[in-house]
């Protein structure tokens, strides 16, 4: 199908790559299709860009690539009652953005996104424990954080 | 808005399902205990805000200023490793 974005023009995203986020994103509960899409050169970004809203994208990546220690824990109970039974490991992405002076780029390390790439389904979850940063600073070349 | 006052474990129905009650009043400070279904996500509303806030701000981001930031910062990374 076609998709209009403000950001990357027309899309052509197949019906099976759309992953449906039922309650939306925190901010944005009412747009509920994603598709996500990789650039080259900004890899290992992403964007998660709306197919409901065009002007609406974030960027996206994993938190392991920069913080190898990072851990979240997410019951059995609550991956069963977001995937209607299955017990699948998601694949976890965060929301990136660049700092206001321009200077950094950050990532919500707090309000991690769950991908259940089989039953093509997400949800943004919230987890609780205030020293998960909601703006962690970003480190690039050869070093990674711990 | 409604406001109902209720007395130390006395508790409030919101449809036949979720359940709040008043368990300790301690100076300015109130517990309350939440019986609700799973599905139901229950936040603090600061950090709900917070990151409604976060993700709205995240959302203004245009694809030209994300590439640019990633490459100074690519470099700058580099260089000071």
């Amino acid at each position: 199908m076609k998709v209009p974005t403000t950001r990357f023009g027309e899309l052509d995203v197949s019906e099976e790559s759309v992953i449906t986020f039922p309650k939306g994103l925190y901010g944005f509960e009412d747009r509920v299709s994603y598709c996500l899409i990789n650039i080259e050169e900004e890899q290992p970004f992403q964007w998660l860009q709306s197919i409901d809203e065009p002007s609406l994208a974030f960027v996206v990546a994993s938190p392991f690539t920069f913080f190898p220690k990072y851990d979240i824990e997410v019951d059995d109970n609550d991956i069963a009652e977001i995937t209607g039974g299955g017990l699948e490991v998601p694949e976890v992405l965060c929301v990136v953005t660049i700092s206001k002076d321009l200077s950094g780029i950050t990532m919500n390390l707090r309000a991690p996104i769950l991908l259940f790439n089989t039953v093509r389904l997400g949800r943004q979850i919230i987890i609780n424990d205030p020293k998960l940063e909601i703006k962690a600073q970003l480190k690039f070349g050869s070093g990674v954080q711990g | 808005m409604l406001v109902l006052t209720r007395k130390i474990n006395e508790s409030i129905m919101i449809g036949p399902n979720i359940e709040i009650r008043v368990t300790r009043i301690q100076g300015d400070s109130v517990r309350i205990a939440i019986i609700a279904p799973r599905d139901l996500d229950i936040l603090r509303k600061e950090i709900f805000d917070a990151i409604a806030k976060e993700n709205r701000e995240a959302a203004q981001l245009d694809s030209t200023s994300f590439a640019e930031v990633l490459k100074l910062n690519r470099v700058k990374d580099e260089n000071t490793d």
